[in-house]
């Protein structure tokens, strides 16, 4: 048995020790090192946003990181409030549903924005100036079905939509400001809900004709690819979606108010648009896009 | 393939190599919750595993408690969690708990081949319990031990790209990027090293398997 | 506590009706079943052939470790875009792919690691191959084979969660809307779903593994221990004599 001891005791611990070194090293990534982390949602369009941040930012001379795909919503969330994150990009309607409640946000911009704040405050957050870029929710037809049909607006749907197909998140069946707000507000009772998520599925299944109408988001780069007809909300029953950054105590200062504020005001929906395309159709990298876009504008 | 290699075949060469520092981020993520899971699940399970050998009345129960909550889908008792715990700490709590179930039963089966001869003939030479278990009957289950470590890594490897699903990052990120652009280079990327990861680190362990037990070879066990 | 009971009564208010939990159950059952069956018959014929040949044996580990590693989403998507459907067929592609390793693996080495004993004194009391393989190899093979379509069963079952993304209903359904709607008590309803779920349909194919299973030959050990034995290339088979 001692030859076995001699032999296996340091490769043993040598390995224990290399394991241990590789979770540390690691690790240490993790850590606050003093700069300002500007971190985005898992999608493109939350990319693009942060890079746009945080590059600003940095051409500001502060010491910046921005990170891709940090995570879902609530993974940000706990991420400011454990100080991973710093900065993060949101829409106003969305992230005031996430805080109070699924029925918060309404069409109005003041009212949600004020809503909102108090909401972060409570939370030892604090928003930005809301930008006039707004990516809101949306119903997207193809082109035939629009002509066929006659379909501009929310309100033309309520007549047809017994015999149409609605793709939407599984969600939608009971957010407020979806199935039971259309069937509320407009009287819209589809035939049938397809539970998709919006992206590759749901565009998809609406060219392929599996579903009539597709919950899309109003920037996506697929509405012009496909030349799809988005409707429009006549009544107003979706929320406010304007890009508000958002940030916790360490990003609350002058200086970063200051750019983050003159980023935002210069970002315009039709950009946003543009930005998406960038990255999506034409598979260019967010950090690129941003770059371009912050120097066009004249912002860096 | 080659000369037509661009952004609509199947892994674009020359988007991987101008994304390397991104894909190598995400490898490194995926390795960390793999091996912080898998690590912890070893420090919690052997003295578990040590104990049921011992008073054999615990192992029973031990093992239809852990056969039971094997049964729980990954994501499922992701979600059952997040209402305690933060979504990183319930991640890496799911991983962990897989890993020791997996563990304590390889363990004690190690624990349990130790022949009875050399217990005695250790116990004449007058080792203490804490003595023989540290010098003979660990490095004996240690094969079976490792055989453990093996399937826990591999399976938990899989595991990080479901939490990477939900918000955590690791090689999933790669795999979700992919699918939100209609991208399959990512998606690929994402998808192979994952597979290409597993198989390394089984790999790898076996190699240390093979180090640390010589005398246990293929074939030449039984 | 007062969580569990606002769960508890979640359950009691969604349990029956159209898209209640038994409706969605059922669904979700369907479904992981015909996946199962599917996969059972592409994995079985190749499985029991190379273990009763005793080849191949690099590739059963490599593909449950390769099943393992797989990311099932992955997949998920990848079949809707090769397909160009939505909701079942790439539903049950994705997860008759997530079924097939275990339902391999363990069928090869329950054939494989029969006793070269009596397989030896089976042809020596004159049967031919095709008689070795039905009456002596199947059935010791049997209690392998069992778990590895209760491994499958369960992964399976959690898998098709995801199915709710992909124009699919299924118990998915709760746990998504639930988290996506920060409704906790519905994301862990439908969690506990799946797990109920998942624990059934386990105890009910422990229960065909008894009444199939030859007399004396038993399997003591739980599910996941026995993939053990796919792995550990000790040959210490978890086939043992009940007592």
């Amino acid at each position: 048995m001692r030859g076995l001891r001699e032999r296996c005791k340091p490769r043993v611990l040598g390995a224990l020790v290399l394991g241990l070194s590789l979770v540390a090293a690691a690790c240490g990534d993790d850590g606050d090192d003093g700069g300002l982390t500007v971190a985005a949602a898992n999608f493109p369009e939350s990319n693009i946003l942060a890079q746009i941040y945080g590059q600003a930012l940095e051409a500001g001379g502060l010491d910046v990181s921005v990170e891709e795909d940090f995570g879902t919503r609530p993974a940000l969330l706990d991420g400011l409030e454990d100080g991973d994150v710093d900065l993060t990009p949101e829409y106003v309607g969305a992230l005031l549903n996430e805080l109070e409640g699924p029925d918060t946000a309404t069409g109005d911009l003041q009212e949600s924005v004020s809503l909102l704040d108090d909401a972060l405050a409570d939370d030892g957050l604090v928003g930005f100036d809301a930008s006039p870029a707004q990516d809101v929710d949306a119903l997207a037809v193809t082109e035939a079905t629009a002509t066929e049909l006659g379909l501009e607006t929310y309100s033309d749907l309520a007549a047809v939509a017994g015999d149409l197909v609605f793709g939407a998140p599984a969600e939608c069946a009971e957010f407020p400001a979806c199935i039971p707000g259309l069937r509320e507000v407009y009287g819209i009772e589809f035939q049938e809900h397809v539970p998709l998520e919006i992206g590759p599925p749901i565009f998809d299944a609406l060219n392929n004709g599996d579903i009539d109408v597709a919950r899309v988001f109003s920037t996506d780069a697929a509405i012009a690819e496909n030349d799809w007809v988005i409707l429009e909300d006549d009544q107003g029953l979706n929320p406010v979606q304007n890009i508000i950054p958002v940030g916790n105590e360490d990003a609350d200062t002058q200086e970063i108010a200051e750019i983050v504020n003159d980023v935002s005001a210069a970002l315009t929906t039709e950009a946003l648009i543009e930005l998406n395309a960038a990255v999506v159709s034409d598979l260019e990298d967010p950090e690129d896009v941003a770059r371009q876009w912050l120097e066009d504008e004249g912002l860096i | 393939m080659i000369l037509a290699n661009g952004p609509d075949s199947f892994i674009w060469w020359e988007w991987v190599g101008d994304h390397l520092d991104d894909i190598l981020f995400r490898l490194r993520q995926h390795i960390t919750l793999t091996v912080i899971s898998v690590l912890l699940g070893v420090v919690i399970a052997l003295p578990l595993a040590i104990v049921a050998s011992r008073r054999r009345v615990l192992y029973p129960p031990l093992l239809v408690v852990g056969s039971i909550l094997y049964t729980i889908p990954s994501l499922a008792a992701f979600v059952l969690l997040i209402e305690w715990t933060s979504r990183r700490d319930a991640a890496l709590i799911v991983l962990t708990s897989y890993t020791i179930l997996i563990l304590v039963r390889n363990t004690v089966t190690g624990l349990d081949g130790v022949p009875d001869e050399i217990k005695e003939a250790a116990h004449g030479m007058g080792y203490s319990p804490a003595r023989m278990l540290v010098r003979i009957e660990l490095p004996i289950a240690l094969p079976s031990i490792i055989a453990g470590v093996r399937i826990a890594t591999v399976t938990n490897v899989g595991l990080v790209t479901v939490a990477a699903l939900i918000g955590q990052g690791g090689l999933g990120a790669l795999i979700l990027d992919g699918l939100r652009r209609d991208f399959s280079t990512p998606l690929m990327v994402g998808a192979l090293l994952s597979i290409a990861l597993a198989v390394a680190l089984d790999l790898g362990l076996l190699g240390f398997q093979r180090v640390v037990s010589p005398w246990k070879r293929r074939g030449s066990a039984s | 506590m007062s969580f569990i009971a606002d769960v508890w009564q979640w359950v009691l208010d969604n349990f029956w009706g159209n898209g209640g939990i038994l409706d969605r159950s059922i669904e979700h059952l369907q479904i992981s079943g015909a996946s199962v069956v599917i996969a059972l018959l592409i994995a079985l014929p190749p499985a029991v052939l190379l273990g009763h040949l005793g080849r191949g044996g690099t590739l059963a580990i490599n593909l449950v470790n390769i099943g393992r590693a797989m990311p099932s989403f992955a997949i998920l998507v990848i079949a809707l875009r090769v397909t160009g459907e939505i909701g079942v067929v790439p539903t049950v592609i994705a997860l008759v792919a997530l079924a097939i390793p275990p339902i391999f693996t363990n069928t090869y080495i329950g054939l494989r690691d029969v006793d070269p004993e009596i397989r030896e004194a089976a042809v020596g009391m004159g049967m031919h191959g095709t008689q070795v393989l039905r009456r002596i190899e199947l059935p010791m093979a049997m209690p392998l084979v069992m778990a590895g379509v209760r491994t499958s069963t369960v992964q399976v079952i959690a898998t098709a969660t995801l199915a709710t993304l992909i124009g699919w209903g299924g118990l998915g359904y709760y746990i998504i809307v639930g988290l996506r709607l920060n409704n906790n008590v519905q994301a862990f309803g439908g969690a506990l779903a799946v797990v109920v779920l998942a624990l059934l349909a386990d105890l009910a194919l422990a229960g065909v593994q008894r009444l199939i299973a030859p007399r004396g030959l038993q399997l003591v050990e739980p599910p996941w221990a026995v993939e053990t034995a796919a792995e550990a290339e000790e040959p210490e088979t978890e086939v043992v004599p009940a007592a």
